[in-house]
């Protein structure tokens, strides 16, 4: 398993026709104030059918951005976005906002951090879901309020038919994040992009959730992308996952594999600050430093001022990720010695 | 094992929650101004509505006879005017205009007020500079001088005041709505509204609109006093209601000769905007509280 080397080939090792969503060099820059950000720098990835598909990294490193510039939800003032994003042999980024529309809640879901917020508080929780039924299907009334019912079903939500009529501030945190599911299931979506879904809640419902987001995964056939900054809820649900910091991806991996053997120092670096139950792992292990200043980009590696492999030539190489494996893609001139150093 | 007591006591119910009689008391009370403020509207309503049963008089016809008859006069319970008119027939009778003036003036402006504030502050950009710019230049004239110079422009009268109310009222409307939405629109359910693929007329109206009402429907409370206030004004400068219709403001200003000799005469009507007013504040408090979203 030893790297092929900076001269790889670094085609894409998987069968195109197989993906249900493949992102190619996205990019994301905000105008804020004179300075620009590049909130999101050349990002590629595909999911396949019915694959949980996750994305990590630390705050601002560009997940939720990605995820929010496939579906056209970024603000429309001061953002550029450029590259592919490709579904259903569409480019969704150069789709008008009415057949973004279209799609949106219907094929491509989101559901997102926090259940608090993201629930109008003074709708009933019956209104919020069958308008997303309202909006995409011919159904009537009352077959909207008996899909409301069984989605509520779907989500565990116990007794639907009382539920449905009260408001989200009935509800505690976990059920509210099951009500948002539902909302985004309402209408039979094909991929769910789930940002951050489990964050604001406590470890025992982050459990629950992440169990009914892998069940509603199997019964109903869909692909999610799961942003995460917690490797650990990645590690429990994704096939493959993809490391991002400062706007780039670093390594991609089959999440076994990304686990078992690291090859970029920043992976490695969140692997070793995961806290563990064995005795070894008594203190985390901090990565020193900060991510580099996204006004403020440098060229050549973005992690070399906080990376214990770095050498010279890591701040000038135009960075790209290396083929380090089958299947598996570092960002590191050193992916070769990346694991096995430091793990 | 045997220590511990009878598994039956564990399982003996215990009344739990605060005690219920100083808990129903804290939640009355904290809605009797609601309450009494709904009565009192709600009487004046039925006051006006009923009027032809309350009283046996036309509130024009005159009994010259007993011209300025004090209140308890036998016939007249709250006395006559000059020209020998009942003055509880009259009340009543005006209690119609007053709350047609409350209702017909604030309900346009709190319409069309929030309606522009919302558009406003949704879409932001030249349309929210222009219509800011409209709101600022009403704002900048005293409410009632404005009032006052469209009523001199289009004639006197009830349908002509109604006018100036409206292109002069729906301003506060429009700047709290618009407020309201500068805020509201950053929240998240709005983004998450848009991941589900609503387009903005239902984000706008759908979403954002029950979420910044709120403010405006309890400043329409005292807005509606104050119209209530400002055709009693007009009335009594002969702008609004004219002879022989009553009218709260056009009862005081009738009466003005006689203040020295029949002071009841104006303190009656007086008396009933005070009341009236009083239960539409009320109405604006409890609202106010109740509204609060959670």
């Amino acid at each position: 398993m030893t790297g092929d080397g900076v001269l790889a080939d670094r085609t894409v090792a998987t069968d195109p026709d197989a993906m249900l969503l493949s992102v190619h060099d996205l990019r994301v820059t905000f105008e804020v104030g004179r300075q620009t950000v590049k909130a999101v720098d050349g990002v590629s990835f595909a999911i396949k059918r019915g694959e949980i598909f996750g994305i990590v990294g630390e705050s601002g490193c560009g997940k939720s951005a990605t995820l929010r510039a496939l579906i056209g939800l970024l603000p429309q003032s001061g953002v550029s976005t450029s590259g592919r994003v490709e579904y259903g042999g569409r480019n969704l980024l150069e789709l008008g906002e009415r057949s973004l529309r279209r799609l949106r809640g219907a094929e491509i879901s989101m559901v997102f951090q926090d259940p608090m917020t993201f629930l109008n508080p003074v709708l009933r929780v019956s209104e919020q879901i069958e308008e997303a039924l309202k909006q995409h299907t011919t159904l009537n009334r009352a077959e909207r309020r008996l899909r409301a019912v069984e989605l509520m079903r779907l989500v565990g939500i116990a007794l639907p038919e009382r539920r449905l009529r009260e408001y989200p501030h009935q509800f505690s945190g976990g059920m509210r994040q099951r009500v948002l599911l539902a909302i985004a299931l309402a209408c039979g979506p094909k991929v769910l992009l789930a940002d951050e879904p489990t964050t604001a809640l406590d470890v025992t419902i982050q459990d629950q959730i992440l169990k009914l987001l892998k069940r509603l995964r199997d019964e109903l056939g869909m692909s999610i992308v799961l942003v995460s900054h917690d490797l650990g809820v990645i590690a429990q649900m994704c096939e493959r996952v993809a490391v991002m910091y400062a706007g780039q991806v670093v390594e991609s991996a089959p999440i076994r594999e990304l686990i078992r053997s690291p090859r970029h120092p920043y992976t490695v670096g969140l692997l070793s600050s995961l806290p563990g139950l064995d005795a070894n792992s008594r203190y985390l292990v901090p990565i020193p430093g900060a991510p580099p200043s996204m006004t403020e980009l440098t060229p050549g590696c973005r992690f070399a001022d906080r990376c214990p492999l770095v050498l010279d030539e890591c701040r000038t190489w135009d960075t790209e990720l290396l083929e380090a494996a089958p299947g598996h893609r570092s960002r590191c001139l050193r992916h070769e010695l990346a694991g096995g150093g430091l793990a | 094992m045997s220590s511990l007591p009878p598994d039956t006591a564990v399982r003996t119910p215990v009344p739990i929650g605060p005690p219920r009689t100083a808990y129903s008391w804290v939640r009355w009370r904290g809605r009797l101004p609601f309450i009494v403020g709904l009565t009192i509207v709600l009487i004046t309503f039925l006051a006006a509505v009923f009027a032809p049963v309350l009283t046996p008089y036309d509130p024009n016809s005159q009994d010259i006879l007993n011209a300025l008859a004090p209140p308890g006069t036998p016939g007249h319970l709250l006395g006559t005017d000059q020209f020998g008119r009942d003055v509880l027939t009259r009340l009543l009778y005006a209690a119609r205009i007053d709350i047609l003036i409350a209702v017909g003036a604030t309900s346009f402006c709190l319409v069309t007020g929030s309606m522009l504030g919302l558009v406003s502050g949704f879409f932001g950009g030249r349309v929210d500079a222009i219509l800011m710019r409209i709101v600022d230049i009403v704002f900048a004239f005293p409410f009632i001088v404005l009032v006052l110079t469209i009523i001199a422009i289009l004639g006197p009268g009830l349908r002509n005041m109604f006018i100036s109310i409206w292109l002069v009222g729906w301003v506060p409307y429009a700047r709290i709505v618009r407020g309201e939405v500068l805020v509201a629109k950053r929240q998240e359910y709005v983004l998450a509204a848009r991941a589900l693929g609503f387009n903005r007329r239902r984000v706008m109206l759908g979403h954002l609109l029950p979420n910044v009402l709120a403010p405006a429907i309890v400043f329409s409370m005292l807005d509606a006093v104050n119209n209530v206030g400002l055709g009693a004004a007009l009335g009594f400068l002969g702008l609004g209601v004219q002879d022989p219709q009553a009218e709260w403001g056009k009862m005081i200003s009738d009466a003005q000769n006689f203040l020295a000799t029949t002071w009841w005469l104006p303190t009656i009507p007086g008396l009933a905007i005070v009341f009236f007013g009083l239960g539409l504040s009320l109405i604006g408090d409890g609202l106010a509280d109740r509204l609060r979203p959670e």
